[in-house]
């Protein structure tokens, strides 16, 4: 019964200088510095393969937003409004196949943020859905092939000729301007079509730019 | 003391969704889909198995007053560490956990489990326990994404279930589904448990 009374004492002993200032501070700063060890090693293995695994994933998204073509694509970053929008230029034997670019609107949930492949004639290849928080179900249908095909062919060739989302029932803007509303999700079907809308109007703006680009 | 139990523990007796009611908040936002159940899981139980790992291995050297700060750090970091990880060989299920993976540094199931398992127990079975408690913790996102899943979109794992002619609960798999699903398999829960004991 002693024995363990003393254990329990130099114990408590123990505690006791453990819990000294300079040794609080020491055991924090060791963690902290281990801690941060650890992430930048981290860090500095995994940057690479982050870097690559986006750059793969913006590259394949560009793919699906254009036609087929074995080429190269460069990146121009265009000032548009107070904000940097990169455009994707796709090149097969130095001739545009076509160019993307990402635009976003807020929608129902948040930013509603798509790419969208024009070709040099103005008129939409592909459009992708890039990043959204809308409704499961409903406003996320956008991401869906049905509501996405109708931009296709789409033209837009100044800033008041944007594109219209149509409701149900609604009168027609003409096939080359409406798109018709996901059902149930009319707020989610403007943000989207604005979204490209923005991205038509600032592609429309650095065509000549862009288009003589080398 | 049968190691086996330390496990078993945490996957019925000490369930931490469905018995402790730890760590909520990811489980709620995160089990729109099995998938994405079983993602959350496994990467908390990557974290707890790693946090409770080290703060085994040191609990001798950790101050119990700086105790909880120490936790939070080792936490943060693993939790960092898995982020990176994931964003850059598993970018699939970053892309739909990306947002939730910082929210484990404040998932309680891994604080918890440091303060009142791995610094006072040996490394072993605090690695049973990590074990045990993060095999609850996915098994219970499993069976709460899937319920959700299959009511409000009629698939499971993304495997369409049923015919053209269902009509999912969307609301399953929005936040009120969440609390509607769980409070319900709580209450079935606690059910069966009252008749056994």
């Amino acid at each position: 019964m002693t024995e363990v009374l003393q254990t329990e004492d130099k114990k408590a002993k123990m505690i006791m200088d453990k819990e000294s200032l300079p040794i609080l501070l020491l055991v924090l700063t060791l963690t902290c510095v281990i801690g941060a060890g650890g992430l930048s090693l981290t860090y500095n293995t995994t940057k690479d393969t982050i870097n690559a695994t986006v750059l793969r994933e913006q590259n394949e998204t560009i793919k699906k937003v254009l036609p087929e073509f074995k080429g190269e694509i460069t990146t121009r970053m265009i000032p548009v409004a107070d904000q940097e929008i990169p455009f994707f230029i796709a090149r097969e034997k130095n001739e545009i196949v076509g160019i993307a670019t990402i635009a976003s609107e807020n929608g129902y949930g948040g930013p509603v943020k798509v790419m969208v492949g024009i070709l040099p004639d103005s008129s939409i290849y592909g459009v992708e859905l890039l990043q959204h928080q809308e409704t499961p179900g409903l406003g996320a249908k956008a991401a869906g092939e049905d509501f996405r095909s109708q931009f296709k062919g789409k033209v837009c060739r100044s800033p008041n000729e944007t594109l219209i989302v149509r409701k149900a029932g609604e009168k027609a803007h003409g096939p080359e301007r409406s798109v018709n509303a996901i059902t149930a999700a009319t707020i989610t079907s403007a943000a989207f079509t604005d979204a490209v809308n923005k991205a038509l109007v600032s592609f429309q703006a650095h065509k000549e730019k862009l288009l003589s680009a080398k | 003391m049968n190691k086996f139990i330390l496990i078993t523990k945490g996957i019925i007796k000490e369930n931490p969704v469905f018995r402790l009611l730890l760590g909520l908040c990811p489980t709620l936002a995160v089990t729109t889909e099995a998938r994405n159940g079983l993602g959350m899981g496994l990467a908390t139980a990557a974290v707890l198995l790693c946090s409770n790992i080290v703060i085994a291995s040191f609990k001798n050297f950790i101050p119990n007053k700086v105790r909880i700060p120490v936790f939070i750090v080792v936490i943060a970091t693993f939790v960092t560490i898995v982020e990176m990880l994931l964003h850059a060989y598993f970018f699939q299920l970053y892309k739909v956990l990306g947002l939730f993976i910082p929210l484990i540094v404040v998932n309680c199931i891994i604080l918890g489990r440091a303060e009142a398992f791995a610094s006072k127990n040996t490394i072993i079975d605090s690695i049973l326990d990590a074990i045990g408690m993060g095999l609850g913790f996915t098994l219970s996102l499993i069976l709460l994404g899937a319920v959700r899943e299959i009511l409000g979109n009629g698939t499971c794992f993304g495997f369409t279930l049923f015919g053209d002619g269902y009509v999912p609960f969307i609301i399953m798999i929005l936040p009120p589904g969440a609390f509607i699903a769980l409070g319900i398999m709580l209450a079935i829960i606690n059910k069966v448990q009252g008749a056994h004991s």
